[in-house]
């Protein structure tokens, strides 16, 4: 687990989901932060120390954004639509971590 | 594998399976400095991802390059993307991925519009005011010499709309082979429209796998597809 406060409460987190939802798209492109799975086996690990560090401030965040704004009493955990938007607040908000566009909202990721 | 949920793209994330993306539909030329500003960020924390450090990744786990990868993803096969997308990654030295209807680039000119309009393609008032609004399959192989190009559907079709043999012939077999043809390499990766992903519809997995393709892009996962079954 990565050791971090939160500091993310649900108006901003809806805040950033109606920023996120209502760009000019032919303007800037959409961030996404993707999770690579092989269907045909186990993944082998991951040599660099980074994409863990960086993957376990995104699972926190994740984990963060998903209770604020798409809560199991309201959204099946299978519900896709709630995932996809749980991820798109998280790579608008936290695509570089150097650059984060709500400094509150950012997360200290080293290698 | 099932639909995902926030469990299992935390768990992907913990253990370090992630990679950057980000998507782009039309990019007119009257917006080409604000996209150069834009991927020049990016090409600065970030390192360019090529499908032979897609393919390490998968397969070692190795990443060799000092920063994480991005990849910036170009959708549909604007005649922008050749022409003022490709051009700004060349001179930044990311490596762009096009993800490409390719009926949208066999239709000729005259009915480009029309097809995007039928087909869930997004137009800017630029895309209008040229000659073409798609690629040709020349730019595309020119494309394909030094960035990653691979089939989007033939007609951006999703998923859903794609309801028998014949409709996975036209929408996932052909476009490989015609890219092929013209690239002569293997497109290895694919995308439907809206992004779904493997292990929705045996129907579909079948297909893709059984057209050559290794990689599914989806919303919120790249997946590595299984091997064909040996006959």
């Amino acid at each position: 687990m990565s050791e971090h406060q939160s500091q993310i409460d649900a108006t901003a987190a809806h805040d950033l989901l109606r920023e996120c939802h209502t760009r000019r798209l032919d303007r800037e492109g959409i961030p996404m932060v993707l999770a690579l799975v092989d269907e045909r086996d186990a993944m082998p690990r991951m040599m660099s120390p980074q994409s863990h560090a960086e993957g376990a401030v995104y699972a926190d965040l994740l984990g963060e954004y998903a209770t604020l704004l798409t809560p199991t009493e309201v959204f099946r955990r299978a519900d896709e639509g709630a995932v996809i938007v749980a991820m798109q607040v998280l790579a608008y908000a936290h695509f570089a971590f150097s650059n984060p566009r709500h400094s509150d909202a950012d997360r200290e990721v080293s290698a | 594998m099932s639909a995902p949920t926030i469990e299992s793209q935390q768990q992907a994330f913990r253990n370090g399976q992630i990679l950057r993306v980000v998507n782009y539909h039309s990019t007119p030329a009257a917006g080409a400095e604000a996209l150069e500003h834009e991927l020049a960020t990016y090409a600065e924390a970030f390192s360019p991802v090529t499908m032979e450090d897609l393919e390490a990744l998968f397969e070692t786990g190795e990443w060799h390059k000092d920063k994480p990868g991005v990849l910036p993803v170009f959708y549909e096969g604007y005649r922008n993307s050749a022409t003022v997308a490709a051009p700004i990654c060349d001179k930044l030295g990311l490596t762009a991925w096009f993800p490409v209807a390719t009926r949208f680039l066999s239709t000729s000119p005259e009915h480009q519009e029309t097809f995007a309009r039928a087909h869930s393609i997004y137009l800017v008032e630029e895309d209008l005011a040229g000659e073409r609004i798609a690629m040709t399959w020349e730019e595309l192989n020119e494309l394909s010499e030094r960035h990653v190009v691979f089939p989007h559907t033939a007609s951006h079709a999703g998923l859903e709309s794609v309801l028998d043999d014949d409709d996975l012939q036209r929408e996932v077999f052909e476009p490989k082979a015609r890219m092929d043809a013209v690239t002569g390499q293997s497109a290895k990766a694919f995308v439907w429209l809206h992004g779904s992903g493997y292990g929705r519809s045996s129907f579909h997995d079948r297909a893709l796998i059984g057209a050559g393709y290794t990689f599914l892009f989806s919303n919120t996962m790249i997946q590595r597809l299984p091997e064909p079954s040996p006959e």
